[in-house]
């Protein structure tokens, strides 16, 4: 019986000390030591809560945050340094809030309570697309051992693999993208073991063998034509080199490229001179969103091991007519003239990643000081061109008006890289290496009415130090309205026992 | 208490003998793997496939640092075993008579310990690779410096392998010796100092990382240690520190720590994590004797070193740092090859 009593008493007892309590706290007047730095952001309210480590140096015991909204409060205690409200309590907080603050408290040496400033985050009313895809990888030089591409239920923290190299013999796999942010319709590569293109749609997978003897490799960087029938892609022949002392680490580079249309139906590739030019390297193709001009970035050809750091690629755009494609009139598939909407060698720097808005109306892309491979230049910064205000494209010294802006809310002194849209067009995902200036990390943002954006965040984790734990990177994030159903078992019996379709280069 | 002694005696026994004849090259397993005192790590490889098991082998390992704790391991292992099975003659009735006094009881027990190390021996043999003792051996003194002893234990030992030749030509080097001995070498040729060919064997990239290193090529060193690292699943121990330091070295103090925070939380690096957290700093850098003699290796002109040789890199770095010595000694040794 007395056992009983006991152990009574003690059940009371830590569940006594298990209720938290918000306290009459002394104010600080400063902030709060917490990564991320959640304070200032907009947050969507289908997206798992960001959760929050107390920085080493924070002296204080007992430390709880007191989450409120205009619906809810919610205290959650530190555990290890870490405050992590859960993601049911976190939808009660945002379920019909345009705000949420969070006040840290604690205890000091004296065993009085003190508090920090309140953090804000605001919450937008626009939700971000469900699932996030990304490939999984070291942010290596020439080896690698296993990666995958990966795919993240944005709502909570489960991640699933769409397909592993441990599934494919260890090969490498890249540049996956989704037509329009529908993951039905999507494609990959495979380099090395199980080689080749992978395009899924409408519920099969084909594999493509895509090296013609008329350009200059198999297919890279893919894009996605809106109606789905072509996919945009470039064809480079890629080296690397390392830095002895560049705090830039590796050069990438391309010694040839291209840009071709791949048309899903008829699997055949197809150019035209102003995207072909022996003259030129032409790269990173991007549909508009009406699929009627394709924007890709041309740089003269240079020597390049010589001249790396002198190759500057501008943006420019072709007209594209995909019903003249279709009806297999090369002549008149592409406009005659080549716009140039950002001149590299005029206004300076190299640009890569043209990204538009589903609306059509901003198209974000990266610059860097020279090159093209952006990820490894840490002067890598985001940009946005207003397209419905074109008219300043020759004079982009003109403050009053400018259509083409450097994204000082999103940019870092270190690498600020790819970059896709949410369907909606109210958020991007982009690449950075802001917070070790080595792995590359998605952080998100939301678009204002003004055409400005938020404070980033990054991708929330399951736990606060995940990012400063984790040893890969985060490559392409690109959002999708919907998961990618091909069973990753699909995939794998595709690539082990399909031998390919051979890609023919129409003339 | 007689139970007690009996089993202190058997320890300390087994651990004198698994202490002499365990050889240095079992260590090196834990050059690459080790566990890490975190949840999150826990976790992560338990929800793994095998992953319980994996954490079973991560927590062996962390005696497996020194020859000392491997034998510490098998005695304990050796004294349970030994207790265990003498409980359960005790309790065969049978036995009874044949263990009716104190002399019978302790050669019974004495019986055991004798049975229980040999297998202990022989099963830890069987398991163990002898290929590359000699390599294993001299890559867990490299990792600790010691450059004398394996000067001492092995210079004599006839190499049977390039790899054998770079760890000790590494060793040579260290120690200013190098050019006065390379030519010892009956038809040495470029393998003898650093293999051109690793067969993306992340163990031999391992290697290279430390060769590259000793020169002073400090990109090339990063290069290779993160590579093998990423063989060798991204938490390898020896790796990690090289990473540190190299990322110390040339000034990315953010990414550095990373690598110092993971190997803080392992009992055989902490120290060494923690002293090498002191010097995230220019100033600490620069005040330290050993990194900022490395720092000087860092070319002031930026280049691609892949795109060059060897020897130009190394005459770089000796005009602009004369006072590191295993970069000359490399350059006259491949000179001599000339």
């Amino acid at each position: 019986m007395n056992n009983k009593y006991a152990f009574l008493l003690l059940a009371s007892l830590s569940l006594g000390s298990c209720t938290l309590t918000e306290q009459d706290a002394r104010q600080l007047h400063s902030q709060a030591p917490v990564s991320p730095d959640v304070d200032g952001i907009t947050v969507p309210r289908n997206l798992a809560p960001l959760r929050l480590a107390m920085a080493d140096t924070c002296s204080l015991s007992s430390v709880q945050a007191v989450f409120e909204s205009s619906s809810s409060k919610i205290i959650v205690g530190a555990d290890a340094g870490e405050l992590a409200i859960s993601i049911e309590d976190w939808q009660k907080l945002v379920a019909a809030a345009e705000c949420v603050s969070v006040r840290i408290q604690g205890k000091d040496k004296a065993g009085q309570w003190v508090e920090y400033d309140p953090l804000t985050i605001s919450v937008s009313a626009d939700d971000i697309d469900p699932y996030l895809s990304y490939r999984l990888i070291e942010p290596g030089y020439e080896v690698w051992d296993s990666m995958g591409l990966y795919q993240r239920e944005l709502g909570t923290y489960t991640q699933k693999a769409i397909v592993e190299n441990k599934q494919t013999e260890g090969g490498c796999m890249n540049c996956h993208s989704f037509r329009q942010n529908n993951a039905d319709d999507m494609l990959f590569h495979f380099r090395a073991k199980c080689g080749g293109t992978y395009v899924i749609r409408d519920g099969r997978i084909e594999k493509l063998n895509t090296k013609t003897p008329e350009t200059v490799s198999a297919l890279v960087y893919p894009y996605w034509h809106p109606s789905g029938r072509f996919v945009a892609f470039s064809t480079n022949i890629t080296k690397q080199a390392f830095h002895s002392k560049d705090p830039n680490r590796i050069e990438v580079f391309d010694n040839e490229s291209d840009v071709v249309i791949y048309d899903t139906e008829k699997h055949e590739v197809f150019s035209c001179p102003q995207l072909k030019s022996q003259a030129a390297f032409e790269t990173f193709p991007c549909f508009s969103a009406d699929g009627k001009t394709l924007y890709f970035c041309s740089a003269d050809s240079l020597n390049v091991l010589k001249e790396y750091d002198k190759v500057q690629y501008s943006l420019c755009s072709i007209g594209f007519d995909a019903e003249a494609a279709m009806s297999g009139s090369l002549a008149s598939a592409f406009s005659a003239t080549v716009d140039t909407i950002y001149n590299a060698k005029r206004q300076g720097g190299s640009i890569s990643f043209p990204r538009i808005s589903p609306d059509g109306r901003w198209l974000m892309f990266t610059r860097a000081g020279y090159g093209n491979f952006s990820i490894w230049h840490r002067d890598a910064d985001l940009l946005i061109a207003d397209m419905s205000n074109l008219s300043d494209a020759s004079n982009p010294s003109d403050s009053s008006r400018p259509y083409i802006r450097e994204l000082t809310e999103l940019n870092s002194s270190e690498v600020d890289s790819y970059h896709s849209w949410s369907s909606n067009g109210r958020w991007v995902v982009f690449s950075t290496r802001r917070d070790d200036a080595l792995y590359t990390r998605p952080y998100l943002t939301h678009l204002n009415d003004d055409g400005s954006f938020t404070k980033p965040f990054p991708l929330p984790q399951s736990d606060a130090h995940f990012y400063h734990r984790f040893m890969k990177s985060f490559n392409i994030p690109e959002f999708s309205v919907n998961p990618v159903s091909m069973p990753s078992s699909t995939i794998e019996q595709c690539a082990k026992t399909q031998p390919g379709i051979d890609v023919k280069y129409r003339k | 208490m007689k139970k007690i002694l009996s089993s202190l005696i058997v320890f300390g026994l087994s651990m004198l003998v698994y202490w002499l004849t365990v050889p240095l090259s079992d260590c090196y397993i834990a050059q690459w793997r080790t566990f890490y005192w975190d949840r999150h790590y826990c976790n992560e490889i338990l929800a793994q496939h095998s992953g319980a098991w994996q954490l079973i082998q991560d927590f062996y390992y962390q005696a497996y640092a020194t020859t000392t704790g491997i034998a510490a391991v098998l005695a304990v292992f050796t004294t349970v075993l030994v207790s265990v099975a003498y409980a359960l003659l005790g309790k065969i009735g049978a036995l009874h008579k044949v263990m009716d006094t104190t002399v019978k009881q302790s050669g019974v027990y004495a019986l055991l310990f004798v049975l229980t190390t040999v297998c202990t021996m022989a099963v830890r043999g069987y398991f163990t690779s002898s290929a590359d003792k000699n390599v294993r051996a001299m890559m867990c003194l490299a990792a600790d410096n010691k450059w004398d002893t394996i000067i001492e234990e092995y210079s004599k030992v006839p190499s049977t392998t390039k790899l054998e030749n770079n760890l000790k030509n590494m060793a040579y080097a260290e120690r200013g010796q190098l050019s006065r001995r390379f030519t010892a070498n009956r038809h040495p040729d470029v393998n003898d100092l650093f293999v051109l060919e690793i067969n993306s064997s992340p163990y031999v990239a391992a290697l290279l990382s430390d060769i590259y290193w000793t020169m002073g090529e400090i990109t090339m060193s990063q290069m290779y240690a993160f590579e093998a690292n990423e063989k060798l699943g991204n938490l390898s121990p020896r790796l990690l520190k090289r990473l540190a330091l190299t990322n110390i070295v040339m000034g990315e103090y953010r990414v550095a720590e990373k690598y110092i925070d993971w190997l803080s939380k392992t009992v055989r690096h902490h120290s060494w994590a923690e002293y090498y957290r002191t010097k995230l700093s220019d100033e600490a850098v620069m005040a330290d004797e050993y990194l900022s003699l490395k720092r000087r290796c860092v070319p002031e002109e930026n280049g691609f070193p892949s795109s060059r040789s060897i020897p130009y890199d190394l005459q770089q770095i000796v005009n602009r740092n004369p006072g590191h010595l295993p970069s000359s000694e490399y350059l006259k040794a491949i000179g001599m090859l000339r």
